[in-house]
């Protein structure tokens, strides 16, 4: 199982990427911005994507759009500071699987690489 | 303070405890370490900033900056508790890692002042010892100390309402 993180802090991206391992996910992804991701998805099996919203280059929002054109299904977990109510109702209506809130534990990424996944994690 | 003073400030003060709110829990749930507010004080020639400093800015129905000033010493123990990694140098790995808090501060508090509609911007961080950081103008900039067990910070912010 390849997981696909993608933000534009490489402390982010590190700190996401030995919480996977640690969980047994050895095939993490990482991309510092969209375009990247969009590159990484396109030459890759990824079975979940962990993804900032706010990001140069191209935001959560337009590598979702351009994601979904590609796969409706795969799981798109949208990553943001942001935990407002419109911002989240609006990022799901526009495609979104599920959402976390940053600052997360290890326990919350579990949790949600857990429920997007058929194997049990951790 | 008088009343033009106080219509100056108003969007300055209405982020004091949003900031620090979402201060103490970035640190807590990312760190794993508890901050402490100290000092609360305005001016702008009096920010004792650090040679560590992420800037976030903002812009809605107000317009200004968050910034995260920390010493070298208290940014590479961020890193280290962060991924248990040492490091020496004020690096790109270090400039992220405040940057990172900066946004994530500035992402929380903003959620606790929905009113002025702020978008947030990426974060740039400025490392050295001897730099300025202009607030917009009639912000009345604020900033607040911090001690903690990787040691003190500053936070410091300046808004003014778009007229």
């Amino acid at each position: 199982m390849a997981v696909l993180v993608v933000d534009d802090s490489q402390m982010t991206r590190i700190v996401a990427r030995k919480s996977l391992n640690s969980m047994g996910v050895t095939d993490v992804i990482e991309a510092a911005d969209g375009q990247q991701a969009l590159t990484a998805f396109q030459s890759n099996s990824i079975s979940v994507i962990f993804s900032d919203w706010n990001m140069p280059n191209m935001n959560g929002f337009d590598l979702l759009k351009n994601i979904r054109a590609i796969n409706p299904t795969v799981p798109f977990i949208m990553i943001t500071t942001e935990g407002s109510k419109e911002r989240v109702v609006a990022a799901i209506q526009s495609g979104v699987s599920d959402y976390l809130v940053k600052p997360y534990t290890p326990a919350q990424l579990r949790d949600k690489l857990s429920k997007w996944i058929a194997a049990p994690v951790g | 303070m008088s009343t033009a003073l106080n219509t100056m400030a108003s969007a300055t003060v209405q982020i004091v405890n949003p900031i620090i709110t979402a201060t103490l829990q970035v640190f807590e749930t990312m760190l794993g370490c508890t901050a402490t507010r100290k000092e609360i004080a305005s001016g702008h020639d009096k920010i004792p900033w650090n040679q560590v400093t992420a800037v976030i800015g903002l812009s809605g129905l107000a317009t200004g900056s968050i910034c995260l000033s920390m010493p070298r010493r208290t940014a590479f123990s961020a890193v280290h508790r962060m991924i248990d990694e040492r490091v020496t140098e004020v690096n790109p790995l270090v400039c992220d890692t405040v940057g990172e808090f900066a946004n994530v501060i500035a992402g929380k508090a903003k959620d606790s002042i929905k009113d002025m509609q702020l978008e947030l911007g990426l974060p740039n961080v400025i490392a050295g010892e001897t730099y300025a950081i202009q607030f917009p103008t009639r912000s009345y900039p604020m900033y607040v100390t911090f001690t903690s067990e990787i040691g003190p910070f500053i936070i410091a912010f300046g808004f003014a309402l778009e007229q």
